[in-house]
């Protein structure tokens, strides 16, 4: 309800609502990122430019569910569009990852606290597919109708993609914990 | 522990520090975005309830019923998790269907005041208001096509061809309105709502009572129609202007016939008032709103102190300054302070700082408009911002 009320005044123009609403959802979008891409630059971006386009095209925006859940879906499509964009996607994030995630490294913009590196670095030794399942389940709170939805693909491939997923992280984590 | 369960927990557990640059950078740009993007047309954004309010120190008891409901139900959309039977749809809804309110209460001087409001099925706006404020002298009514303001304190019947209450307020728009104001004013609130068996009506009314740092109040609502029937202030805080109790609210009843008749009483002289008077208030030629603010605010303070009364009345010709000027004489004007836009004010807040003939320091804050007649730009007092506040003595 809150975040309904957010958006009409976002409609109306109201800077104040809009920077609520990024205040409310930053963290929980950059973590959903940063868990996809493994990559804290990646996740800005996406994140950035969600809030962007967000902002630019409220005149049209209803929102009909979950603020969360559609914030959420549009951080994890951007994700997948940046992610398509970097040729050498699997070099990349091993390397960017062990860099951007070092908390002792100074000029970093984004800290990421010990859990968060130890799921994003499991995490990225899944599928894309797999981890997009995952990361919008678990932690963006979506059904899984909704995420199949917003995939384009059946219920049941998104709770296979889930369940496989599942159980490579639960061997990974148990050698990691 | 599953293996679900314990990824659950490592996000749950996860978490981020973001450098100020990057929330900048993301909100500068999204802020550009918003500026650029096409807005959708609100009815009077930002005017709605506190214009009301303050519009007037008599017209803000007319509307501080509907406001106080406002609020009441907002608090019980905060609450839908104790309480679903207040989701905030619900309530929209059965105020929609409200075309008259009659409400019935004390004022914090302990006076008794009535007042009535006609909303506007079409526009969803309560466009006729009536208040009965008998103790202290006055009764208003306001109608789109003009306003009436009988004055007992010196038998004068004001019109104007203005609606000086401005009920432009869908009751839908003010619950959104307080409900966000509620979530983003939560700090150290403290809600609790509980079901009683009432004895005045008799079954069981549902109770929220809401403690803030500088509010505590207590509203009845109704189960079944899911409406307030009664609203108490221990505290009102910032809302202090506004009623003590309402005791009693009746939704849908005809108003009373002959209400909006602009009757003038035997004995009783006839003034006309009008905000857009080319001979009311102060021209300021090239002075900012802000600077011509300050500008009357000391002019007006020095007219009423050394009883210019005609000068003061050019200056402020809405209101009921004078006679409580007469009961108690401002002696001094010790400061004016910044002027300030307020939420759905029409006009600059100016606040003053005056010492009275008791010895008392209030601070009164004047709501000054600014307008443009003929290209001539002048400014006027169109009211007070609350009840003034005593500082000393």
């Amino acid at each position: 309800m809150v975040d309904s009320l957010r958006v009409n005044r976002c409609k109306q123009g109201s800077r104040d609502a809009l920077r609520r609403i990024y205040e409310k959802y930053r963290d929980s979008l950059l973590i959903l990122a940063i868990a996809l891409s493994h990559d804290v630059n990646v996740a800005e971006d996406a994140v950035h430019d969600v809030f962007v386009a967000f902002a630019k095209n409220f005149a049209n925006f209803e929102l009909t569910g979950s603020l969360k859940a559609y914030l959420s879906k549009c951080v994890a499509n951007r994700v997948r569009d940046l992610m398509r964009k970097k040729q050498s996607q699997a070099f990349s994030l091993e390397k960017n990852c062990s860099a951007s995630l070092d908390l002792s490294e100074p000029s970093r913009l984004i800290a990421c606290n010990e859990e968060l590196r130890l799921l994003s670095s499991a995490l990225v030794m899944l599928p894309h597919e797999q981890r997009e399942v995952i990361v919008l389940h678990i932690h963006g709170q979506m059904r899984f109708r909704l995420i199949a939805k917003s995939l384009g693909i059946s219920v049941n491939t998104v709770k296979g993609r889930y369940r496989y997923g599942i159980r490579k992280l639960r061997s990974i984590l148990n050698s990691e914990i | 522990m599953s293996s679900a369960e314990k990824i659950k927990k490592l996000f749950a557990k996860s978490g981020l520090t973001v450098n100020s640059k990057i929330d900048d950078r993301i909100i500068n740009d999204a802020f550009t975005a918003l500026d650029k993007s096409e807005k959708t047309q609100s009815v009077s954004p930002e005017q709605n309830i506190w214009r009301i309010i303050m519009k007037s120190r008599i017209t803000k008891l007319a509307t501080a019923a509907v406001i106080i409901i406002a609020v009441a139900l907002s608090i019980s959309f905060l609450e839908e998790s104790v309480t679903p039977a207040y989701a905030i749809e619900q309530t929209i809804k059965a105020l929609q269907n409200v075309t008259t309110v009659h409400v019935i209460g004390t004022d914090w001087d302990g006076n008794r005041y009535e007042a009535w409001n006609k909303i506007n099925p079409k526009s969803g706006k309560s466009e006729w208001v009536c208040i009965d404020q008998t103790p202290h002298g006055y009764k208003i009514a306001s109608t789109p096509n003009g306003s009436c303001v009988w004055d007992e304190n010196v038998n004068i019947v004001r019109y104007s061809n203005k609606q000086i209450a401005s009920n432009d307020f869908r009751y839908s728009q003010v619950f959104e309105q307080i409900a966000e104001k509620m979530v983003e004013l939560n700090d150290g609130e403290q809600i609790t709502i509980k079901t009683e068996k009432n004895p005045v009506y008799d079954k069981q009314i549902v109770v929220i009572h809401v403690v803030t740092n500088i509010q505590d109040y207590r509203i009845y609502v109704d189960p079944e129609s899911k409406l307030p029937v009664r609203l108490y202030f221990d505290r009102a805080g910032n809302m202090k202007q506004i009623a003590k109790t309402i005791d009693e609210i009746h939704y849908n009843e005809p108003l009373p016939e002959g209400m909006f008749d602009f009757e003038v009483p035997a004995k009783w002289y006839r003034d006309w008032s009008s905000l857009d008077d080319p001979t009311k208030g102060l021209p300021i030629g090239d002075l900012t709103h802000e600077q011509g603010a300050i500008k009357m605010a000391r002019e007006y303070w020095q007219a009423v102190i050394q009883n210019n009364w005609d000068y003061a009345n050019q200056l402020r010709p809405v209101a009921d300054w004078k006679t409580d000027y007469h009961r108690d004489r401002p002696t001094e004007l010790i400061d004016i302070g910044q002027p300030r836009p307020e939420r759905g004010c029409s006009g600059l807040v100016t606040p003053c700082i005056v010492r009275f003939a008791d010895g008392k320091t209030q601070k009164v804050e004047l709501v000054i408009n600014y307008r443009k007649i003929a290209g001539q730009a002048s400014c006027i007092i169109v009211a007070t911002w609350g009840w003034p506040e005593i500082l000393s003595g």
